[in-house]
Parts: C-alpha cells; sequence; structure tokens
C-alpha cells in the first residue's frame, strides 16, 4: 500500500513543485518507488523541474481520454531509477478531469510505488479539491511572510474538512540570518499560529536555482540538500529531526557571518 | 529590528484571527441543527430554546457557548 500525499500551498510561487521534486528524489535515492504526478492542468511545471520535459510521450489528459495506460505515460528519472513522474498537459484546453478520474489513475499504478507525490496547483478551487480527494496525506508548504502564512491557514481549514491521516507543515525559504536579526518571523512562530506538524524547514539556498537551470533533485551536500534529506527521512522513518536554518548565524562567529552577509 | 517583527507577527495574528471570524457563520445552522439532534434524545427542546454561540478569543482559539432553555429531562429506562 503506497502513501499517497498532496503536496500543496494555497499561495503561488512558494515552492511546492521544488519541494516536490526534491522531496521525491531524496526517498527514491533511498531505494523508494516514488510517483510525482503533476495535476496542474495546463500549467505543467513539474517536468520542467525535474528535466524530463523531452521525453513526454503521453501525459495524465491522454491517460484519461484513454490514448494510453497510466503505466505508458511514466516517465522515469534521468539520475534516480525508482523515481517516476506522471506529466501534466503542456497546452492549454477545455478539457477538464474530475478527482474520481485521478483517483482511478492512482489506484492503478498504486501497487508500483511506495510513494505517490501529488502537486497540487496553487489556489483553492476547483484544482485544488481535485487534486486533495485522492490522497490520504497532505504537506502544506508556506514561505515565512504572512501572506503565505495566511493562505497556508485557509488551506490547512480546508484539508482539516477531508479527514486527512497526517497534514505536516514545511517552512520555505528560511533566512536564519534575518531570523536571528529578528527581521524575518520564525518558525517557531508560524508553527504556533498553524497548529499542525513541523515536517521540516528548508533554507533559503542559491544551489536551488541552480537546480532548476539543468533539471532535477537537488545532489549535493549544500543545506538544502540537508533539509529535503531530512524531510524525507522524517516522512519515512519518523526521526524527528528539522533543519535549524538559525544554527550558523548563532553566537559570536554567527554575529560576524551575519554582519558580513550584510555587507556583501 | 525586533519591533518590527512584534509589528509583523500581531499582523500575521490580526490577519489569522479576522479570516477566523468568518468561519463560524458558515457552520453555525448545521452545528445547531446537529446538537439540537443530539439534545433531543435527552430532554424536550426545540430550535428557539437553543442558543448557540461561537467567539474567536484574542490568541485565535475558538470558544463555543451553548445556551439551552429546557423544561423537562426525559427519563430513560437505561438509567437506574
Amino acid at each position: 500500500m503506497s502513501r499517497v500525499i498532496v503536496v500543496t500551498s494555497g499561495k503561488g510561487g512558494v515552492g511546492k513543485t521544488t519541494l516536490c521534486a526534491n522531496l521525491g528524489t531524496q526517498l527514491a535515492k533511498s531505494g523508494l518507488r516514488v510517483l510525482l504526478v503533476d495535476v496542474d492542468l495546463g500549467l505543467n511545471n513539474l517536468d520542467v523541474v525535474m528535466g524530463v520535459e523531452n521525453k513526454i510521450v503521453y501525459d495524465i489528459c491522454d491517460v484519461v481520454e484513454g490514448k494510453c495506460r497510466a503505466k505508458q505515460a511514466l516517465i522515469q528519472d534521468f539520475f534516480v531509477q525508482t523515481l517516476y513522474v506522471l506529466p501534466s498537459n503542456h497546452t492549454y484546453t477545455n478539457f477538464t478531469i474530475s478527482s474520481q478520474e485521478i483517483s482511478k489513475i492512482i489506484n492503478e499504478v498504486e501497487y508500483m510505488f511506495d510513494y505517490i507525490l501529488i502537486d497540487c496547483p496553487a489556489g483553492i478551487d476547483a484544482g485544488f479539491h481535485r487534486a486533495v480527494a485522492s490522497c490520504s496525506e497532505a504537506i502544506v508548504v508556506t514561505t515565512p511572510h504572512i501572506s503565505s502564512v495566511r493562505d497556508a491557514d485557509k488551506v490547512i481549514g480546508l484539508l482539516k474538512s477531508y479527514n486527512f491521516n497526517y497534514i505536516g507543515l514545511i517552512v520555505n525559504r528560511a533566512r536564519g540570518d534575518l531570523m536571528v536579526s529578528g527581521e524575518m518571523i520564525n518558525v517557531e512562530t508560524i508553527n504556533d499560529f498553524l497548529q499542525v506538524d513541523l515536517l521540516g524547514v528548508v533554507p533559503d539556498d542559491d544551489v536551488i536555482s541552480t537546480q532548476l537551470l539543468t533539471g532535477g533533485g537537488v545532489n549535493m551536500d549544500t543545506p538544502a540538500y540537508k533539509s529535503f534529506y531530512m524531510i524525507a527521512n522524517k516522512l519515512h522513518n519518523g526521526v524527528d529531526m528539522v533543519y535549524d536554518c538559525t544554527k550558523k548565524y548563532k553566537g559570536v562567529f554567527g554575529t560576524i557571518r551575519r554582519n558580513l552577509k550584510r555587507m556583501v | 529590528m525586533q519591533n518590527e517583527l512584534t509589528v509583523c507577527t500581531e499582523r500575521l495574528r490580526n490577519v489569522l484571527i479576522n479570516d477566523k471570524k468568518d468561519n463560524p457563520n458558515k457552520i453555525l445552522n448545521v452545528l445547531k441543527s446537529d446538537i439540537l439532534y443530539v439534545l433531543k434524545n435527552y430532554m424536550e427542546i426545540s430550535s428557539d430554546d437553543l442558543d448557540l454561540n461561537i467567539n474567536v478569543t484574542s490568541v485565535g482559539t475558538y470558544k463555543i457557548t451553548i445556551l439551552a432553555d429546557v423544561t423537562r429531562l426525559k427519563t430513560l429506562n437505561c438509567i437506574k
């Protein structure tokens, strides 16, 4: 029985797709069979983030229309053999998919995977409900900004009505230096407001932008890589460790590092 | 900087509390009907006798108040 998890946020541009790609990569690297599903119809980005956009033959709409079987639409990742992507359609059409059809596709391929991560579209309209309806667990992504936390709060309220087994929170683009100097809302405050399990913290790291140039998951020894590893470890093994992005900015050396960063 | 953070945290708190204030209106009637259904098993009560309020506290939690005027409890055979 695979774990079907939706990655959602409410607000757009907080890093759902990037998180989905990197979390999937980390899980797959530990030998788990992982499928990433893009249900953002017409605005597909997951295939680009994963760097497999040129390998697409069939997409999710073709599966629904019966042009192919779900298995035929799956694209294997270049680097991690146990990681697959089910892309969304890349052209705008009036074609819509119901939540039942998404559930049917997931049921069809569920036996092949340990984890199915669904990349939810931004917003809380039909696309959100379509993505959420077939999942039993949810990850809510937010950034340390008021607008993003507010939207995350609304999304958590909506998710509660779906009776999820688990709702986890990920704070993305956390700036440790700003949190220590009191210029950014810290992770504890966000978690106090939202009152869900803190699954992880992803620091604001240049390597993520670099990763998007070539596609695929972050595979270097960087803070972002460590944070994704910790999130995957907590999700799969239950190891309750969250990346502390403020650690290197505390103390005497931390103050020097912070001031240097401000000067540069 | 700490002052700015305090202002920001307060803004966030106010935004979230104001958002929560909209929610009770949506479920109030449904919740009242459900509570009435349960209470009717134990007492003689009509919709007018039940006063249900959901308020948001200053820390962002909900406070639910149920006030009911009941003239008679039902005598249940199973209770001795």
